[in-house]
Formats: structure tokens, C-alpha cells, sequence
């Protein structure tokens, strides 16, 4: 297996604060790999490692088969990377900063840059300072996807992006990744990523908690079901495998740990099921399994 | 008139924003204000004291160029110590609010909310130079009574006070013109810092430059500066009032400009108006070293000429024929170590033209540190620019401006210096070379804010202007009067680098402060490059 990212137990203290707590990321060459997790969690930390910005503490890293912290220059002809929070030169102007930016790298398609700054309707003779946040958004965008590299590191890259300039954003990525790059996107925009990502890694207080695919992921959690069943569901609440019942005049909501879903069918069928509607879980529900406080105490065991 | 429609709420919502900060500098004003006017008290006991330690500093050109003494009262020597610091802050606090209440509000889309109710066009203007025209009447009364509280003449203080007053009221106006022409409050803010500046120098320069007769009769540069005309008010001597009329006019005819620009202007928009740039970038933006000249041109530039004029200035004030007392020859011989008046007056004014570029150096290897910490850099340092390159440019960029700076001073001087044009070509490679003669040392000092950048980038700015200006403290220009032993003052670099062109150039001191500079900055730069990048959260 090629890896374009290889990273074992990660550590970065901060002071007291510590920021990665044994990270664990691995992203195949080729695919999109969504980093996914609240704010705090490590995402951009992990990212400002990899990029040699920030030396760990602990663990081992390898990008595009190189040593983050040692061979970064050369690492960097190889990458682009669009930061979380882009800060610009006031004075310079959009079309300024990304040529100078394809410039450092040596490997900007001109044509497509071109191409870029109008599907992003960019002006570029604009001065950075009177760009809005969406706007110095796509000067990072355009700065790092107008470049012909091996991997994309995107930290956030479409906050600030209105739904169809989001959408122009999707479509691109797609481009470059069917192009062969790999792409590491790190997101709080579920749909997103779920649009995107061939995998996806779920990071919580520095750690992985979860990485996989969709499929892989949704094993691990629970499916959705609401019935209507011609005796009462009484005890439904105490069936193993059963969390968070509501009810609704006749209607019964809960939801099924995966591995127990066959056990509770055959216990509805014997109530009378009159009807039943069941969905896999969105990745909004895996993400609020892991995060939400209903659910905090329910992270399948060894999630890890 | 319409453009006055909603001051009266307009008016209370300034009053209700800006009332705990302008309480605020009133205190600071009247506290410092008491503060000086006590430690004069204390000082100068006996007539005979006040007589010698106001002689004093009309006779050392130095100590004037930060305020003269008129005649040898208590009260004049106070205002002496005191006017300048005081006046200062006070153009501080009221062109930063005109500008925070006016052009700030725009930028952050306040003035929106307001100016979409029934407010007329020019009612934030006009609300904001009433109450800074108010709050400077009311600082500089305070400051006054304050004064007087110490113990000195009633008249003379409430003078002083008026003094500072009328500093701050003609600044007001200033702010509120710059808040107009500008399109951010930031460019707002940086116009009223350069006119403080240039203020500052031409009163520095005018009362350097002045004669002593009965009293100290400044050269013309002090007439241009509003900072002048307070002192020329004379609070303790013959109390004049036209001066202030000068700082009161001034707001006046300032107040009316930015009256009618607000009216003709676009809402959020300057005057100067906001260019459209390159679409493209030019060939020679491809790294940082062209980076940080792409950025920083235009100041760069500004420097440039405000260095070669600064030069023209002294030196056709050296050419006028230098009519020196007793005392301020003695001050320039110290300082040169030389009695021969012409080459001891240039020997001062390029120790000075060092300090200078001192500041210039230090603002520039400080500004790759403060791009780090604003992020800028990081996707640069994603990219292929090492920690190692970046500071490494910074200290190119320092060391290039700070001898270009120099070097127009020197031009300066060489060039209005007088004499036949032989004289005159002659005197520019003297004259030049002196003044780059000082760049070692400038680098020195330079090199501890690399240090530091390197090491330290959070608190840079905290190390490096401190160290600064303790060099500048203990360095010739200043350093001679202190009465501290001559070893402390020997570590300033300022103090090791040659008295040139009184004293001839030699190569020891150059080499060594150079290797000083390189290795702080040498240092700073691998320091810079083992640790994390200290980026915002």
C-alpha cells in the first residue's frame, strides 16, 4: 500500500494544554481522507505537524514518504495547503498572492489557474484588505488547487464559501483527486465530506477515534427506526441493543446498535408491526454519536 | 441643515462610548502633569538652582530639541520637562477618537446602523469634534489646576494647560481629516502618527537649531508644528496667547476641510480611493526577498526622502553659519569631541541621523516576526520559504534600509551644506561615508531584536524597543549629560561606532560591531528555525 500520509501516535503539548494525545492518520495516495471532529480537537495541529510548522512530541510521521520536520522544503514542492484561517498581505492583490504562491512551489498550471479564478468568480486585482473572508478564502483555494502536486492539505477550505461556490469546490477537489492526487480534508461541514471523502477519520481531544469508510463507520453505530406495532411497546427501552426511546402518539423512535438490529426485528414482528421505517445513520448522526452529549457514553468499545 | 439631522442622539452616543476612556486620559494628563510639576518643585529649591538648571538646558541643544526653557522660573522648567510628553498624549487620545468614532464605525459597519436612521451625513463628524473639542478644553483645564495645586503661579499653569488643550483640539482636527481621506481607520491613524511625527521633528529641530538671547529664540522649522506653538506659548514668561489662537485656528480650517469631504465622499470609501491592483503578479514577485519589498515600497521610500530632508534641513541650518553660546558649543564638543563648530555640529546630527535608522532597522527585522504571529507566514512556510530563509531576508531588508537611510542623510547634509560646488562634492563622500560609518553600530542594536524574534517572537517588540532605547539613553547624543560612568555608556553600540566626520573613520570598532550584529542575528535565525511556528490559534 502507498501511503501519502503515515502518522503513528502524534503528541504535541502546548504548555499544559495538550493537543494531540497519540494521534493515528493514514491517508492512501489517491484518495480523499475527511478529518472530522469539533473544534479543539487536533485537526489543525495534526496538519500544522505534517507540514513541519509544528515539531511533535511524540510519535512518527511520514509525508509522501518523507520526514516532515527534515525534508520539508522538498516535501513542499510535492503539496499545497490551504490554512484554516487565511491571513493575507493587505497590500498585495489576490492575483499577486497566488502567483507568488505558484511561484515558491515551481508547479503552477497557469491555464488552470486561469480557469480556477473564474469558476471561483474571483476578481484578483482586488488588494487583500478589502476582500470579505469568502473572498481570502478563494485566493488559498485557488493559490493551492491551481497547483499540480501529489497531495492537498485542506484545513476548513470551504468556510466562508456560499452553497454554490461550496459546490465549485467539491467538483474540483473531485477533479484533482480523479487526477491522482490525495487530498486530507479537514471539516466540520458534514455533507461535505460525506460528498467527498473515501475515508474518513474521526478525531476527538487529540486522538482518532474512528477511521474508516462510510460503510465501515456505519457498522459502528446505531440505525434509526420508528414503528407502529398493534400491541404496545412497553419494555422496548430495556431490549438489549435499544437506545434512546421517544414516543409519539402511536409511534415508537429508538435506535439500534448495528450488531443487535436482527434481535430487535424478530422482537418487533412478534408485537405486530404495522409499519417501520429504519435509515442507516448520516454521518451527522455518527459525528453526534461520537460528540453529542446524549450520546457521549455510547462510543462503541474499542472504537479505537 | 440636513447634515446635521440626528446630532443630538448622535452626540449622546459618542459621550456614552467615549466617557470612561477620555475620564481616563484626563486622569493620566492631570496625574502626569502634577507629577512633573512636583519633581521641578522638589528639584529647584533656590532661585539659584532654577537659574542654573533652566541655563542648562536652553544651553544643550539636545535637551531643547525636548523642550526649551523661557527664562528660569519653577514653572518654566516644569513646562520644560513636561509640555512635550503632555502634549503628545494628548494628540494622541483625540485624533485616535475622531478617528475611532468616525472612520472606525465604518470599517466595522456601526456608522451603517446609524446612518441608515434619520442621521444626517455629517452628524457622526460633527458629534465627535464636539466632544474631543470639549474633552481638550476640559483635559487641559484639568492639567493646568493640577499644576497650580503644586505650588506654582495659577496663570502659568492654566497657560500650560491651555497649551496642551490646543495641541490636542488641532489634532482632533487632523484625525478628523486623515478618518476622511483615508479608507480605513488603521491608514486614519497612521496619517495623525506621521503629522505627530512630523511635528515632533520640526519643533525638535527649530529649538535645536534656535539662538539663545535673552531667551531661546527657536529657528522657523518651529512654526510649522503645532507642538511648537504650545511652546511657544511661554506659560512662564510673558504668557502669550496668539499661539494658541495658531493651534485653534488650525483646528478650525481643519475641522471645515473634513466637513466638506464628508459631504461629497461615498460611505466606507476614502477620498483616496481604493485601487484596483494586478491582475497578475509581476515577474520579479517570486520569493520572499521581493516579498517583503513588494509590501514594504512605499515606506520604505517615505523613509527614504524624510531622511534626505531631515539632511537638507540640518545641513542648510549648518551652512546659515552656526552662531553658537557658550553652552551649546560645549554640548557639541562633548558630544564630537571636537571645538571646530561646523564638523562637531554634523558629527552630532549623524549620531542622530543613527538613531534614526536604528528605529528604521528594528521596525524591519521585527516585522517577519509579526508576521508569524498574524499567520501570514504560514503559508509560506508551507511552501518552500525555510524559518531560516525568512529571517534571513528581514535582516537583508534591515541592513540595505538602514544604509540607504543613512546614506541620504549624509547626501542631505553634504548636499545643502554651503560652500563652492567642489566644496560640496567633497563634502558628500565625507559626509556619506560618516554617516555609513554608523551602520555597524545600528545593526548591533538591530541584531538584539533578530535575537529576539528568533527566540522570543511573542515578546520581541517587548525586548527589543527597551534595549533601543536604553542604547539611544546611554549612546553620545544623550549620554553625556546622564553622569553615568563611561563603561556603562561604552555598551551602547551607538557610543563605540567612530565620531565621524569630526574623528576619522577607523576599521576596529566597524569589524567588531559588525561581528556583534551578525552573530545576535545568526543566532536569532537558527533559534527561529528549530522551534514551532508561533501561529494564532
Amino acid at each position: 500500500m502507498d501511503w501519502a500520509i503515515e502518522a503513528t501516535g502524534l503528541g504535541k503539548r502546548f504548555g499544559a494544554v495538550s493537543a494531540l494525545n497519540g494521534l493515528d492518520l493514514r491517508v492512501r495516495a489517491g484518495e480523499v481522507h475527511g478529518l472530522l471532529g469539533p473544534n479543539g480537537a487536533g485537526k489543525t495541529t495534526t496538519i500544522r505537524v505534517l507540514l513541519g510548522l509544528l515539531r511533535a512530541d511524540a510519535g512518527r510521521s511520514r509525508l509522501l514518504g518523507g520526514d516532515p520536520w527534515r525534508d520539508a522544503v522538498a516535501l513542499h514542492r510535492r503539496l499545497a495547503y490551504v490554512p484554516g484561517d487565511v491571513h493575507l498581505w493587505p497590500t498585495l492583490t489576490g492575483g499577486e498572492v497566488i502567483d507568488l504562491m505558484g511561484r515558491l512551489r515551481g508547479r503552477t498550471v497557469t491555464a488552470r489557474r486561469d480557469e480556477l479564478v473564474e469558476r471561483f468568480a474571483l476578481d484578483p486585482s482586488k488588494h487583500c484588505r478589502t476582500y470579505s473572508k469568502g473572498n481570502r478564502q478563494k485566493v488559498a483555494l485557488v493559490a493551492a488547487l491551481a497547483a499540480d502536486v501529489e497531495l492537498y492539505l485542506l484545513d476548513e477550505p470551504s468556510s466562508g464559501l456560499d452553497p454554490l461556490m461550496a459546490g465549485v469546490f467539491v467538483d474540483v477537489v473531485r477533479e484533482r483527486r480523479d487526477a491522482g492526487s490525495a487530498v486530507l480534508l479537514s471539516s466540520h461541514v458534514l455533507a461535505e465530506v460525506e460528498a467527498l471523502a473515501d475515508r474518513l477519520t474521526i478525531v476527538r481531544s487529540g486522538r482518532a477515534v474512528q477511521t474508516g469508510t462510510f460503510d465501515e463507520l456505519r457498522h459502528l453505530t446505531r440505525t434509526r427506526v420508528e414503528v407502529r406495532t398493534e400491541r404496545p411497546l412497553e419494555d422496548v427501552a430495556t431490549w438489549p441493543g435499544v437506545h434512546g426511546v421517544s414516543r409519539d402518539r402511536d409511534a415508537v423512535r429508538f435506535g439500534v446498535d448495528a450488531e443487535r438490529l436482527g434481535g430487535v426485528l424478530r422482537q418487533l414482528t412478534d408485537h405486530g408491526v404495522r409499519s417501520l421505517t429504519s435509515a442507516p445513520p448520516t454521518l451527522e448522526e455518527m459525528f453526534f454519536s461520537h460528540y453529542g452529549e446524549v450520546a457521549a457514553d455510547a462510543v462503541p468499545a474499542g472504537a479505537r | 441643515m440636513s447634515g446635521l439631522a440626528g446630532l443630538g442622539p448622535t452626540l449622546r452616543l459618542v459621550v456614552r462610548r467615549e466617557r470612561v476612556a477620555l475620564a481616563a486620559w484626563s486622569a493620566v494628563l492631570a496625574g502626569m502633569a502634577a507629577m512633573f510639576t512636583r519633581m521641578s518643585v522638589q528639584a529647584l529649591t533656590t532661585p539659584e538652582e532654577a537659574q542654573r538648571q533652566s541655563e542648562f538646558i536652553s544651553g544643550s541643544p539636545a535637551l531643547r530639541m525636548f523642550g526649551p526653557t523661557f527664562g528660569t522660573s519653577v514653572g518654566g522648567y516644569a513646562v520644560a520637562r513636561a509640555l512635550l510628553t503632555l502634549a503628545v498624549l494628548a494628540a494622541l487620545a483625540c485624533a485616535f477618537t475622531v478617528v475611532r468614532t468616525t472612520r472606525r464605525d465604518e470599517d466595522d459597519g456601526r456608522a451603517e446602523l446609524v446612518g441608515s436612521a434619520a442621521v444626517g451625513r455629517q452628524a457622526r463628524l460633527a458629534a465627535s469634534l464636539i466632544v474631543v473639542a470639549v474633552f481638550a478644553g476640559l483635559a487641559g483645564a484639568l492639567a493646568g489646576l493640577a499644576m497650580a495645586a503644586q505650588g506654582v503661579p495659577l496663570a502659568g499653569a492654566l497657560f500650560t494647560g491651555a497649551a496642551i488643550g490646543s495641541v490636542g483640539l488641532t489634532f482632533g482636527g487632523i484625525g478628523a481629516l486623515a478618518a476622511q481621506l483615508a479608507s480605513t481607520a488603521r491608514g486614519a491613524n497612521g496619517m495623525a502618527g506621521v503629522a505627530l511625527g512630523g511635528a515632533f521633528l520640526a519643533a525638535g529641530a527649530g529649538n535645536m537649531a534656535g539662538d539663545v538671547r535673552a531667551v531661546l529664540v527657536a529657528a522657523w522649522p518651529v512654526w510649522l508644528s503645532p507642538l511648537g506653538w504650545a511652546q511657544q506659548v511661554r506659560a512662564f514668561e510673558d504668557q502669550r496667547a496668539w499661539p494658541l489662537a495658531l493651534g485653534i485656528a488650525a483646528f478650525v480650517a481643519l475641522a471645515a476641510l473634513a466637513w466638506v469631504v464628508a459631504a461629497r465622499r461615498d460611505f466606507g470609501l476614502g477620498v483616496l480611493p481604493e485601487r484596483r491592483g494586478a491582475r497578475v503578479a509581476p515577474r520579479w514577485l517570486a520569493g520572499p526577498f521581493s516579498l517583503v519589498w513588494r509590501v514594504e515600497h512605499t515606506e520604505a521610500v517615505a523613509w527614504l526622502l524624510a531622511m534626505l530632508g531631515c539632511g537638507l534641513a540640518f545641513g542648510s541650518l549648518a551652512a546659515g553659519g552656526l552662531e553658537m553660546e557658550a553652552g551649546a558649543a560645549d554640548w557639541y564638543a562633548q558630544v564630537s569631541g571636537t571645538t571646530d563648530v561646523v564638523p562637531a555640529f554634523r558629527t552630532a546630527m549623524v549620531q542622530m541621523a543613527a538613531l534614526a535608522a536604528a528605529v528604521h532597522a528594528v521596525v524591519t527585522v521585527l516585522r517577519g516576526r509579526s508576521d508569524e504571529v498574524t499567520g501570514r507566514t504560514e503559508a509560506l512556510h508551507a511552501a518552500t520559504v525555510t524559518r531560516l530563509r525568512w529571517a534571513a531576508v528581514h535582516g537583508a531588508h534591515a541592513a540595505i534600509g538602514a544604509a540607504a537611510v543613512l546614506a541620504a542623510f549624509g547626501l542631505g547634509l553634504a548636499l545643502a551644506g554651503g560652500g563652492a560646488a567642489a566644496d560640496r562634492s567633497a563634502a558628500v563622500g565625507t559626509l556619506v561615508g560618516a554617516a555609513l560609518a554608523q551602520l555597524p553600530a545600528v545593526l548591533a542594536v538591530a541584531g538584539v531584536g533578530a535575537l529576539a524574534a528568533g527566540l522570543l517572537p511573542r515578546w520581541a517588540p517587548v525586548v527589543a524597543w527597551p534595549v533601543l532605547g536604553l542604547c539611544v539613553l546611554l549612546g553620545p547624543t544623550f549620554g553625556a549629560g546622564l553622569g553615568v560612568p563611561d563603561w556603562v555608556r561604552d555598551l551602547s553600540p551607538f557610543s563605540q561606532a567612530p565620531a565621524a566626520p569630526a574623528a576619522p573613520v577607523v576599521a576596529g570598532p566597524l569589524v567588531g560591531l559588525a561581528a556583534v550584529a551578525l552573530v545576535l542575528a545568526v543566532a536569532g535565525a537558527l533559534a527561529a528555525s528549530r522551534r514551532d511556528l508561533r501561529l494564532p490559534a
